[in-house]
């Protein structure tokens, strides 16, 4: 998927400013604290979860250098801790706890979290890294995070960070439910994802009504008013006919082109107004780094709250989605690079 | 909003099989356009590709001969062509009014048809499009009907109904891809969703918008798609009412009616109804859709057939009575001598030679739906195959009637002929069916034939129960179902 996203093009670019560096393996570090500085583009908060992901991460690929298991065994694991995040956990919180020297910044910065998971992500990533085989014999099938891991080789920079809290209910009530609840708690940047639209969940979103009416309206009477003044520009004006001894300008021979006029442009401003009102299209997006959002448009529902919302904390989110009893809850990481 | 409350007064039952789950949705559609196709579909795919190659090459030999190699004459200026295009225009009637109309009025029933109607309209407008672009003898300059500034100085008659129609149908055509395009577009994501290769991801993905089922969306997406319906449905109206202008605001005795704009409407929408249906029968046959297009729902559109059915022998009987009543001989004329062949008769004591048309129409379209009063009649599928056909043939003949029997014998014997079909009239009208069925039969294979997210919306458990009060009673009417428990408040 292209990753032609506006929020990662900034980072994309200091990124490849920066790749000569990263490529020599040998110090992780510098290249770390290189790229750190050019993160200034970010949000203050995107910052500190980047700074600690990539301290954390550093730590990380040391106690995963260190520790050289069996090599198949740990291709094994890293497909594993790609498709299930939950069965990383264990791994993660072992490289986390290796780190600790590295990301006790982190942790000071109240991050502990971000620099878990940020941990979580970069021993998998090594771990599949290390076999440079295993790295090219993946392509893009086991979901788009794993992939890009899998093509980043053993270069040092993250190449994905946390895009948003992905909840999936197995009926419309579960989903109206929760949609209340994330709601109430006052986040701003969070959706819902149906198959078709359910009912009630306007008011469970707390959503205000749609403007597409009045654009549909506005357009509607353009297209009424440039009917008139074209025909009489045309009819009257700039050429008069006269048919069937009627007035070149009279009314009632207007009415058809009128209506059809109007009727038209209304057509174009629903349209129109609806794209840019859902800001559609829209090829990339975040979400679609998960393989279980493709039953969005089959049979499940969603509740994605990003990690752009000022509200958003990944402990305090995570808590709130938990109590909402998803089937299923996943941090959805988009690609940076 | 109350939505279809009145099914649920009714007591009607849903109309797709309990236990319909959303997925069981997915996999009914998508597979239709994921598995090989079934030979059914070759079956009638490579037929109407070799009459779509007929179809081109009459036009080229139409081309370059000049119109005259069809049967019309003086006085029959208009025969086949316009007939031809009121009847393919009129068969798009249907699926804006399955769409549109029998949207507003939350008749849930229409979710498993109006896709496939949809389509059905745009095709069949593109097919009418061509003979009046063919009628006016050089196509390539076509383009004098818009109105663009060019070196004569000179403007588009916007008084002339001729113009008016050319408006008419370029917006019907626009609306109506945009209406189905629209409709689309959740399917489309739910295709992408699907793909197993990168190509199909690729193509769906990108006509689908990036689509991500999003509320915000939907929110946006549920008005947009009202205001289409509430804009699509005086649109149909207009549509056949101003292809009935081009008959109406001529003096023509047998034209000039003002029963006209909506006695084409009614049989717009009746042979439309009819021509879905066939068309429906044979797919839901050739693709097993047995489990979403119901018989319970061809039930309903032969009682849509019957009720438009009979206001067309309304609208008959009552260009009779006035012809009559009036006492103007001309107009007398042409209901008696041409079209009736009763009374009036020529100085050789004949009747007007295409009176048998007249005939023809009568009985497809006034007396074959009667048999739809029967029950046993409207849920019979061969039955109601052989009856819609039967309406389609009376339908064609309703506009040859109007429009060759009112110009062959004309006030004067001196100008009186009669019209004989050339064999390019009828190769490059059935020539026309292959453009229909190519496009139609490509369009069941690619795309979604049935609309994915608004089935599912239908479904008993589509929507939550408790949610906002003021939706509650939304719920059972949605379901259409009748064991859905009434609202307690």
């Amino acid at each position: 998927m292209a990753n032609d996203d506006k929020k990662t093009k900034p980072v994309k670019k200091t990124l490849m400013g920066v790749a000569p560096v990263s490529d020599e393996q040998a110090d992780s570090a510098a290249s770390t604290k290189a790229a750190k500085p050019d993160l200034s583009g970010a949000t203050p908060g995107e910052q500190v979860t980047q700074a600690a992901a990539e301290e954390a991460a550093a730590g990380a690929e040391l106690a995963a250098a260190k520790a050289e298991s069996d090599p198949a065994e740990r291709k094994v694991k890293a497909e594993v801790a790609a498709a299930k995040a939950a069965e990383a956990k264990a791994d993660a919180e072992k490289a986390a706890a290796n780190a600790e020297a590295t990301s006790d910044d982190a942790a000071k910065a109240g991050a502990g979290m971000v620099a878990a998971d940020a941990a979580k992500t970069r021993a998998a990533a090594l771990e599949e890294a290390a076999d440079a085989e295993a790295a090219v014999a993946h392509p893009k099938k086991k979901g788009a995070t794993l992939a890009a891991r899998d093509t980043a080789t053993a270069d040092e920079e993250p190449t994905s960070r946390p895009a948003l809290f992905l909840a999936e209910y197995e009926t419309p009530d579960d989903l109206v439910h929760a949609a209340e609840q994330v709601r109430d708690a006052g986040y701003e940047k969070w959706d819902c994802h149906t198959p078709y639209p359910v009912h009630g969940l306007d008011q469970a979103m707390g959503l205000s009504e749609t403007k597409i009416g009045f654009i549909s309206f506005v357009c509607g009477m353009v297209g009424l008013v440039s009917a008139v003044l074209m025909i009489q520009y045309m009819n009257n004006w700039d050429y008069p006919i006269i048919i069937g001894g009627k007035p070149p300008g009279s009314f009632p021979s207007m009415v058809p082109i009128m209506f059809e006029l109007t009727v038209l442009l209304t057509g174009f401003g629903t349209l129109f107004g609806l794209l840019h009102l859902a800001r559609l299209p829209m090829h990339h997006h975040p979400i679609f780094e998960s393989d279980r959002f493709e039953a969005a448009t089959d049979d499940r529902f969603f509740i994605s709250i990003e990690t752009q919302d000022p509200k958003f904390d990944l402990k305090k989110t995570r808590a709130l989605l938990e109590k909402t009893h998803p089937s299923h809850l996943e941090l959805v990481e988009e690609e940076i690079a | 909003m109350a939505s279809a409350a009145p099914i649920h007064e009714l007591g009607e039952r849903s109309l797709l099989p309990p236990g319909t789950t959303f997925n069981d949705v997915t996999e009914a559609v998508c597979r239709l356009t994921e598995e090989k196709a079934p030979r059914g579909w070759w079956v009638l795919f490579l037929p109407s590709v070799a009459l779509l190659g007929l179809m081109l090459s009459c036009i080229v030999y139409l081309l370059s001969m000049g119109i005259g190699v069809w049967g019309n004459n003086t006085p029959a200026y208009w025969a086949w062509d316009i007939t031809n295009f009121v009847w393919w225009i009129g068969i798009g009637h249907a699926g804006t009014l399955i769409s549109a109309i029998l949207f507003l009025f939350r008749q849930n029933w229409r979710t498993s048809i109006n896709r496939f109607a949809e389509a059905m309209t745009v095709f069949a407008v593109l097919c009418a499009a061509i003979f009046p672009a063919l009628h006016t003898g050089r196509p390539w300059f076509d383009y004098y009907l818009a109105p663009l500034p060019n070196q004569m100085g000179i403007w588009p008659n916007f008084k002339s109904p001729l113009m008016w129609d050319v408006f008419a149908v370029n917006t019907y055509l626009t609306i109506s891809v945009i209406f189905w395009y629209v409709g689309l577009i959740p399917d489309l994501a739910t295709l992408r969703d699907r793909s197993k290769t990168l190509l199909r991801k690729r193509i769906y993905g990108a006509l689908a918008l990036g689509w991500r089922g999003s509320h915000r969306h939907w929110q946006h997406y549920e008005r947009a798609y009202l205001i289409f319906a509430a804009i699509s449905t005086p649109l149909v109206l207009s549509v056949h009412s101003i292809v009935s202008f081009d008959f109406a605001t001529s003096v023509m005795p047998g034209w000039h009616t003002t029963i006209f704009p909506p006695y084409f409407v009614a049989g717009a929408v009746f042979s439309g109804f009819a021509l879905v249906l066939t068309l429906m029968l044979i797919v839901r046959s050739v693709f097993k859709m047995h489990s979403l297009v119901t018989i319970k729902h061809m039930d309903l559109m032969n009682k849509f057939m019957l009720g438009t059915g009979i206001m067309v022998g309304y609208a008959y009987a009552m260009e009779f009575f006035i012809a009559w009543y009036s006492g103007n001989p001309y107009e007398s004329w042409v209901f008696f001598h041409n079209r009736l062949g009763f009374g009036y008769l020529d100085q050789e004591g004949n009747w007007g030679p295409l009176w048998w048309s007249y005939w023809a129409m009568v009985s497809c379209n006034v007396i074959a739906p009667q048999l739809f009063w029967f029950k046993k009649v409207r849920t019979s599928v061969p039955a109601m195959f052989v009856i819609t056909i039967f309406i389609n043939i009376g339908m064609w003949f309703e506009r040859f009637v109007i429009i060759v029997t009112s110009l062959y014998r004309d006030f004067l014997p001196g100008s009186w002929g009669s019209f004989h079909a050339t064999w390019i009239d009828i190769l490059l009208y059935m020539g026309t069916f292959g453009l229909f069925f190519t496009l139609f039969l490509l369009f069941i294979r690619w795309v979604p034939m049935i609309a994915i997210a608004e089935v599912k919306a239908t479904l008993p458990h589509a929507h939550p129960h408790h949610a906002g009060d003021d939706h509650a009673e939304d719920h059972p009417a949605a379901l259409g179902t009748v064991d859905a428990p009434a609202p307690a408040e």
